[in-house]
């Protein structure tokens, strides 16, 4: 899986936002990324599976891997749901 | 009235490459009647090459606040504007100028700048400002017979 394009980060008032990057912004559109969302947002520019994530995100940071798998399967549900994912 | 900082980077980065960027709230009552804080808020577009009078600019002050007041005169050099509830005329720049507002939620309702009776408001609300002054000159005298 890979995020779709037509998406940038952006720091806005100290947080990483997503702006949609085609027409018109819409600030109800704008996503608030926490800083493991941000990491798995970046690692999902390129193709990349569920478990390959997991070990990413527990290379990246001290969790344990039931953790990092919750973590990720969450975001990964999350991301399906609004249609992010191409 | 003002426009948060930290919003108004993003904005300017957008409308800088054409994009509308809506809707944001803001702080203040110097719009009222029009635009009530925590109520209502804008849709902010890139400036069109010249501002014309009763349009709502989006500016930064010598001091870094931004502001959205309207247009109500155009002069050689510079435009004047005034907040509908304020009373000082500001002197404003070109190169002050961020963006313009094309548009407002006021309730749950949009309404586009180019509507007729947006525009009949905006011509009699400017239009009644020596009426308004008047009435706050009057205000102020009869609270000082109460004192």
């Amino acid at each position: 899986m890979k995020l779709k394009d037509g998406f940038i980060l952006r720091e806005v008032a100290g947080q990483t936002v997503v702006l949609p990057t085609g027409g018109d912004l819409d600030l109800s559109m704008m996503i608030t990324l926490n800083e493991t969302a941000k990491f798995l947002w970046e690692a999902l520019q390129n193709e990349i599976d569920e478990a390959a994530l997991v070990a990413a995100l527990l290379a990246e940071y001290d969790v344990d891997d039931a953790t990092a798998k919750a973590c990720v399967a969450d975001f990964v549900a999350k991301l399906k749901e609004n249609d992010f994912l191409v | 009235m003002i426009l948060g900082d930290e919003l108004m980077e993003l904005v300017r980065s957008q409308v800088a490459i054409g994009r509308k960027v809506r809707y944001l709230p803001f702080r203040g009552v110097s719009m009222l009647p029009m635009l009530r804080q925590g109520k209502d808020s804008v849709e902010i577009a890139p400036l069109p090459e010249k501002l014309k009078k009763y349009d709502l600019p989006v500016y930064q002050l010598p001091s870094g606040k931004y502001v959205m007041h309207r247009v109500v005169a155009i002069k050689d050099t510079h435009y004047v504007c005034l907040g509908d509830n304020t009373y000082e005329y500001e002197t404003i720049y070109p190169e002050q100028m961020i963006g313009v507002v094309s548009a407002f939620r006021r309730g749950d309702k949009r309404i586009e700048v180019t509507a007729p009776g947006y525009r009949l408001y905006a011509k009699i609300w400017v239009g009644l400002f020596p009426v308004r002054k008047f009435f706050r000159g009057t205000k102020k005298w009869l609270r000082r017979l109460l004192k």
